[in-house]
Parts: C-alpha cells; structure tokens; sequence
C-alpha cells in the first residue's frame, strides 16, 4: 500500500505538475513572511495566525487539485490518510515526503517530520523573540486544515518545533477531532 | 600580522567588520594592530574608496590586489556586481592569492545572508552564523 | 455524439455554474435561468436519495462498497431518456459535474470528459485568488478552458 502511493507520488511529479525555480518560490514565501513582520509591528502571535488564515485559503482550493490528480477516493483511517498526505499530498506539491511518526495510542494523532523543508532555505530568524514565537513555516498547518476539513477531517494541525529555531527536527503535529459524518456529500459515506 | 576585514554596503555604509590575526606563521588568530591604527582603520578602508570608485568602471575584474596603502598596510579590495564592497587592509605581503579566494567565499557568504527574507540591504549584518562562518573562512585563508 | 449542456453544482445543492452548447437538432430546449436553479436543486436531491437506496451488504463495509456492482457509493451516476442522456459525477469533496449529452455517449467517455473539466475547475476557478469558493463562476477564462475543452470533445 505504501509503496504504491510513494510510486504514484513520483508519477505524479514527474507527469503531471508545473514546476518553479525553487529560489524564487522560497524568496516568495519569504518576503511574505518578513512583510506580514513588518506591516504587524512584529507581532508574531499575529502573524502565525495571518500566514495560517493565508494557509486555509490555499489548503479549501489545492484539495480539489490534489484529488483530479490523484483521482484517490476516501480514506478508511488515519493511518491512510497520514501516509497519502505525505507520500502524495507534500510530495506533488513540494517534492519532500515528511516522515509519519509519533502514533499516539488511540491513533488519531500523528507528527510530520520534515527533514528538509523548502520554505525555509536561507532563513535564519531576525531575534530571540522570533525565535520563541514565530512559526515561519505555519503556513503548511493552515494549508493541511484547509485540505482536510473539506474532505471533513477536522483536525487541528500546528507545529510542534522547528529546526529553525534550533530544535531537533520541524515537526508538524496533525490531530483528529472528529469526523464530520453529517457533511459528508451523500453517497460517500 | 593581522587584518582588518570590512563590508560595505551598496551606498557605502559598514554592514559588516572583523579584526582578525592571521593564522600563518605559527600565528593564532589574534590581531595585533596598534592603538593607533585601530582607530583609524574606518578612516583609512572609506578614504580608499574613491579609488575603488575611480577603477570600478575601469577594471573588469572584481578583485584587486593593490588597491590603496598605509603606511605599511596595504588594501585589497573586492567589488560585487551588486556594488557591495570587502575590503581588507593587513601588513601581511604575498598572501594576495589566498585573500582572493577568501573574497570568493565571502561573496558567497553575503549573498546567501542577501538571500534572507529577514535580512534588509545595507542593515548591518548580526547574524551570530554569519559571523561564525566568516571566522572559519578566515582560518582557512588568512 | 454532442454534449447538449454542462452543470457544476456545489456540496450544498447550489448551481455554481451552467453552460449550453450550441449543437444541431439539440433536443434540450432552452430555459430561463431559474429552470436551471431548479434542474440542479433537483439533480442534488436525486442523487442525494439514490445514494441512500444502498443495498444491506454494502453498508459500513467499506471494501464491499468500493465495488460499484454491490453499492451506490456513487448514488446516481447515469439517466437515461428517450432523447438524452445525463451523467452525474461527484467529487469527494462533494462537488458534482453533471453532463447532459446524447444517447450514444458512453459511462466511460463521459467520466472521462468529467475529468477534464475538473482539472479545469481546480485550475482555473479554484486557483484563481479572486473566486470565492461556492459562490457562482463567472469567469471568461474558464468558460473559454470549458468551450475548449467540450467542443474537442464535439469534434
């Protein structure tokens, strides 16, 4: 199972997706990041939440994208949809595939290790208050909550760190509420 | 035998400095450059700069070895496309070869730290990596 | 074989978009813009009801149900009148692309021009940052992407 999303992944990859210079997607993401610093007085609780609303925009809309070109249907569990969001979902549209881990024992919540991670390539945070508060990357929690709510997951996904601000690995943690049986289109359940 | 290693930004301001002792001739890496000098080395590396300005349409390389001295101390200077500016000035002679290869490297050094969405043009540089960077390259090299 | 007419219609029952095409003898008729309203409202409803009339064995048994010969996952894929023929497919995301055609369009033919015209929807309505999601399409690119696409078909 896993290894046949991780082929239809690369086939996706290969075959089917527009690609960009990567330098100006990260300096892209990045000058958004330093102006939403700028323009909210450096407040960064504040910007986590801009950059995760930002996130949600992408995430209601790259759904549909995502499943024309996988043309994958429902998934039965967690497990499933952990592996398809890192071996299809991060790999077309980042080309990385995070690594599943940190199962919790009621298999519903799970972390996303990322061992490279494309937004962040020459970033290093502006001060010691950046680097407790600032979740650089939050837009890709926002992007995983658009997504996944509209295939009526709703999860609350956020980081749990960043080796950006000097911790072992960046890790983004996904955790299932609940099901939302009764927004399931009809026929689908 | 030391050096003093500064950056200058697009419109002339210090974005960048070291004092640096070199590291050959059994040296370790402490500088001694005297009283009198060190307060005047702002001086002496922005003086050369109207040189470095005169040669910058004249020359097509971006180094040069012989750009201005002081009493003893001589200056190198090494010039980006972008018109950002390292300069050294060291009483070291003969070293030019490794001073060159040291400038290629920060080069790259300055525009990795350019490529930073948190970095701005012409702020000085207080990124403590930076830094550290710089001072191995200066192990290596100088 | 012609499509006669092209239908989006969002997860809650609205009509998103709608578009006729001009063909030869279509035997659709043309109709003022709140038949179309009540076309898809009633499409949603159809397919809604079908969905549920899924056999016994079928139900909570996900393997079984994937198997479209036991269940109705799908609810309503396909009707078929004495003139035309209407494809409906869903997304899962609940989004539903319904064709009408004429008789001697195939499952799979349709299914696949659904493709098509999904992709066009993700790329040209969804990424377009100015399309608010479930209010109604009126965008000349995509309607050129969707003409392009259905007169290719046509041809």
């Amino acid at each position: 199972m896993s290894k046949q999303l991780k082929q239809l992944g690369d086939d996706i990859w290969k075959n089917q997706v527009e690609k960009i210079n990567s330098e100006l997607f990260t300096l892209t993401y990045g000058s958004v990041v330093a102006q939403l610093c700028k323009d909210l007085d450096n407040n960064y609780d504040q910007v986590n939440n801009e950059l995760y609303k930002m996130g949600y925009n992408i995430g209601v809309r790259l759904i549909d994208e995502f499943l024309q070109k996988t043309q994958l249907s429902r998934c039965t569990n967690m497990h499933e949809t952990a592996e398809v969001v890192s071996k299809i979902g991060f790999k077309i549209f980042l080309n990385i595939t995070p690594t599943v881990s940190h199962w919790t024992a009621d298999n519903k919540s799970f972390g996303l290790i990322l061992v490279e991670n494309p937004l962040a390539d020459f970033v290093e945070l502006p001060n010691t208050e950046a680097r407790k508060k600032l979740w650089y990357s939050n837009v890709l929690c926002g992007v995983l909550k658009g997504c996944l709510e509209m295939v009526q997951l709703d999860c609350d996904v956020s980081f749990l760190q960043d080796s950006l601000k000097g911790d072992e690995n960046t890790e983004i943690r996904v955790k299932l509420n609940k099901i939302l049986k009764d927004e399931i289109p009809a026929g689908e359940e | 035998m030391s050096y003093y290693f500064a950056i200058l930004g697009t419109n002339d301001a210090p974005v960048y400095e070291l004092e640096i002792g070199t590291y050959r001739q059994s040296g370790n890496g402490v500088p001694h450059l005297p009283n009198e000098l060190q307060e005047l080395e702002q001086f002496i590396l922005n003086s050369s700069l109207d040189i470095l300005q005169d040669n910058q349409f004249k020359d097509t390389g971006l180094f040069s070895k012989n750009l201005d001295s002081f009493y003893g101390y001589k200056i190198l200077s090494y010039l980006t496309q972008g018109n950002g500016k390292f300069l050294i000035m060291t009483d070291l002679k003969n070293h030019d070869e490794s001073i060159r290869q040291f400038f290629i490297e920060i080069h790259e050094l300055y525009v990795r730290n350019l490529l930073n969405p948190f970095y701005e043009i012409n702020q000085p540089i207080r990124s403590a990596d930076f830094d550290t960077r710089v001072r191995a390259l200066a192990k290596r090299y100088l | 074989m012609p499509i006669y007419s092209f239908y989006l219609i969002s997860k809650s029952g609205s009509l998103l978009y709608q578009k006729d095409f001009h063909s030869q003898n279509s035997p659709i008729s043309k109709q003022n813009s709140n038949d179309y309203l009540v076309i898809a409202s009633t499409l949603h409803g159809v397919h809604a009801i079908a969905s549920k009339l899924t056999p016994e064995e079928a139900m909570g048994n996900y393997e079984k149900s994937r198997l479209p010969t036991n269940s109705n996952r799908f609810g309503l894929q396909c009707i078929t009148t004495a003139k035309f023929k209407i494809f409906i497919h869903q997304t899962t995301t609940g989004l539903k692309l319904i064709l009408f055609t004429s008789n001697d369009v195939s499952l799979i033919q349709a299914t696949q021009l659904q493709g098509q015209l999904y992709k066009s929807y993700a790329d040209y309505v969804l990424k377009n940052p100015f399309y608010r999601l479930d209010m109604p399409i009126r965008f000349r690119l995509f309607d050129d992407k969707v003409l392009t696409v259905v007169t290719g078909y046509n041809a």
